[in-house]
């Protein structure tokens, strides 16, 4: 009996571990999709030597494969990786199959931080011009994060208080926002909009450094918690006669969230969906268990973004087409069929 | 029974005062049509509209076509303008407050509240007793419903409404457009006069380019109102591609966007690689963009071009090795102006068949000759 069930342990973990190898060969292929095309039309064995050999090539290839290309590539991989994250952890601490990384406001706040330095020329930190928006974005969704925060730790840490908190947050920075777009003239409206829509072709090799540190960071603090976030999706009571205290690992929680989530919004701007999504299908996939929930919903973010980061360069090559619009559009097909697939309720 | 009396009593007074306003309504309204003497024109959406003759009392709906408002009525336009909204102070500052200082009962000129963010205020309009609203015929691309709205109002309170076109097709309709003007102020031989002006400069510079043989210059126009990281939109066969095509140059956006405005990548702009690339710039608020106008220095144009020309793969451009890289007044696409971009352009795309054109100097020509004020800052710039 004891071997039976040891087996079909070791079955059911062989599945998951199937599942893990091959979503991360789905994203090495579009990642090399993603650095293969674009309006430029260079052939694979040029963009090949460019990236190994990068001296013997024109300067202008270099150009488009070391500063537009492999940037962008990454930061759709590591944005993913980060959404995905930030969305598997939030349902869990929040017990709701609805959060994202955006339920609490997160990108309305950052999306007012931006639009203020947009408009206004407004920097809350006195930096460059460059700087301005994703530091306004940042620091605005911090500021939104730390007052559900203080709010959800006044209050006891219950996922009602936060929730509800975030929603108010929410709507706050929504009305601000369509204050300022009010205010603001017909340009400054369109940068406003196409900023909310997100988009990766900023990215430099800076913003991504930065957003690739703080994902490692984030990694082992989240690693050192899969049981205890496991035995929280038990419920509060369980988890807590299990020995989990249960409002240290919401507040905790809730703190990584908003550091992987302020990232990503200030450097790409809203990317939507993502967030609520590859969790559900990380957890269709391979179940509650955080070993493999976590680094499942990681990845599935970073395919759906990828895919996505291919796609909008396809849409009309050599036009800026906001992937934020991408994203849901690619994603929910095959998550409606993930759905509908399965038979009983798995939430 | 008391009670009932007075109320039928209250009822009919009031059914009295109620008709008694409704004739002498009539009454005054019939009386005015007699009196004054009317003009009936065709405006740039094809109406047929008929107005008080001369107009004296101007709404400005897009109140930056004050430029050629005051151009074509010249002395005293300042107190024809009686209403108008914020569009030249929101997104032309430095040109208002050029005006401004020359005439500072402007500053106090009404605002009637404009269509792109519907604080259209119809009856703020009416109360301003005004002979007509001038507007431009883009309201129906940008602002549809607001604008077929605002018209609705406008007939109800029998305020006629004239549209102008200095951007839809600017090339052919700023000449019609300002003698339409000239027409319903009564200054038609100002307005001929600049017409005139507008056409000698245009036709010299077609003739020129009529005789230009061989590979077009590749161009790339970007509207830079926002920061460096970000790129703006850049044209098709529109607005200020449509000034690029008729320029002589070969506008490489045209291919991606046909008639549309949208942002380009970066990749498929160093892949093209322009020989040609101009950045428009104003008086934006948004950090980084590309301040240019008639209260900025050279100076500063050129310190908030630098981190432009410092993008990312720049340095491989054509424009950029070969050091042709500009910038023009972002206003310009959409007024009377347009023919000193069509010049500029013309200028910057064979600096050889047009040596002897100063755009600068027709600027200057024409701030003199028909603008109440006069021309500094920096509208035109080359980097290099």
């Amino acid at each position: 009996m004891n071997v039976k069930t040891k087996e079909a342990y070791k079955k059911m973990t062989g599945r998951k571990y199937l599942f893990l190898l091959s979503i991360s060969v789905a994203i090495f292929l579009t990642f090399i999709l993603d650095i293969m095309t674009g309006p430029a039309s260079l052939s694979v064995r040029e963009v090949i030597s460019t990236i190994f050999f990068p001296a013997y090539s024109e300067r202008s290839v270099q150009v488009i494969v070391w500063t537009f290309r492999l940037p962008v590539a990454l930061m759709a991989v590591v944005t993913g990786i980060t959404l995905g994250l930030a969305g598997a952890n939030m349902q869990t601490i929040l017990d709701n199959p609805l959060a994202s990384p955006y339920t609490l406001g997160i990108s309305a706040a950052a999306g007012f931080g931006a639009a203020l330095a947009i408009v206004f020329g407004v920097g809350v930190l006195p930096f460059a011009d460059t700087l301005f928006v994703p530091i306004n974005a940042f620091v605005f969704s911090l500021i939104s994060c730390m007052a559900i925060y203080s709010i959800a730790r006044f209050k006891r840490a219950t996922s009602e208080t936060i929730v509800l908190t975030g929603i108010a947050v929410l709507f706050l920075f929504d009305s601000l926002l369509a204050l300022l777009e009010y205010t603001a003239n017909p340009e400054q409206v369109q940068a406003i909009v196409f900023w909310l829509f997100g988009s990766l072709t900023k990215t430099t090799w800076t913003t991504l450094g930065i957003t690739v540190g703080i994902v490692l960071m984030v990694i082992p603090l989240l690693a050192m918690d899969v049981w205890k976030l496991t035995a929280l999706r038990l419920g509060d009571d369980k988890a807590k006669s299990l020995g989990v205290n249960v409002e240290k690992m919401r507040l905790k929680g809730l703190i990584l969230v908003s550091i992987l989530t302020s990232t990503a919004v200030a450097f790409v701007g809203t990317i939507g969906f993502i967030g609520l999504v590859a969790p559900h299908i990380a957890r269709m996939l391979v179940g509650e268990d955080h070993r493999y929930f976590l680094p499942f919903s990681a990845l599935s973010g970073a395919f759906i973004l990828s895919t996505a980061s291919v796609l909008s360069k396809a849409v009309v090559p050599g036009i800026v087409f906001p992937i934020g619009i991408l994203t849901s559009l690619i994603g929910i097909p095959f998550f409606v069929w993930l759905l509908l697939s399965k038979k009983r309720g798995y939430w | 029974m008391r009670n009932k009396l007075t109320t039928f009593s209250i009822l009919a007074i009031t059914l009295i005062v109620f008709l008694t306003f409704l004739v002498s309504g009539c009454i005054t309204n019939g009386s005015t049509d007699d009196q004054a003497k009317t003009i009936t024109v065709t405006d740039m959406e094809e109406r047929s509209v008929t107005l008080k003759y001369p107009v004296e009392r101007f709404v400005l709906m897009d109140s930056t076509c004050t430029a050629e408002f005051s151009s074509v009525y010249g002395e005293g336009f300042d107190s024809k303008i009686v209403g108008w909204d914020n569009y030249l102070r929101e997104n032309s500052g430095d040109m208002y407050e050029k005006y401004v200082e020359k005439f500072p009962a402007m500053a106090e000129i009404p605002d009637v509240g404009s269509l792109d963010d519907n604080t259209f205020n119809a009856e703020k309009v009416i109360a301003l007793n005004p002979d007509v609203v001038i507007m431009p015929n883009w309201e129906f691309m940008w602002n549809g419903e607001a604008t077929k709205e605002a018209l609705a109002r406008m007939d109800q309170a029998g305020i006629p409404v004239v549209f102008l076109d200095f951007y839809m097709e600017p090339l052919e309709n700023s000449t019609k457009s300002i003698q339409l003007l000239g027409k319903i102020t009564g200054k038609e031989q100002r307005a001929q006069d600049i017409v005139d002006y507008y056409e000698e400069k245009v036709n010299s510079v077609y003739s020129r380019l009529e005789k230009i043989q061989g590979k077009k210059p590749t161009v790339y126009v970007e509207c830079a109102y926002n920061g460096p990281e970000t790129y703006g939109i850049s044209y098709g066969d529109v607005a200020w591609g449509d000034i690029v095509k008729k320029a002589g140059g070969d506008n490489i956006a045209e291919p991606v966007l046909l008639n549309k405005s949208k942002a380009l990548s970066a990749e498929y702009l160093v892949n093209q690689s322009p020989d040609i690339i101009i950045l428009t710039g104003r008086n934006w608020s948004t950090p980084g963009s590309l301040r240019m106008g008639y209260t900025f220095t050279s100076n500063v144009t050129k310190s908030t071009m630098t981190p432009f020309i410092n993008r990312p793969g720049w340095d491989t451009i054509n424009a950029v090795e070969k050091r042709k890289v500009y910038g023009i007044y972002h206003g310009y696409c959409s007024d009377v102006f347009n023919f000193v971009a069509l010049e500029t352009f013309a200028k910057w795309f064979y600096p050889e068949e047009f040596k002897d054109v100063d755009p600068v100097d027709t600027l200057k020509e024409y701030h003199r000759k028909f603008m109440p004020i006069d021309y500094s800052g920096t509208l035109v710039y080359s980097y290099y």
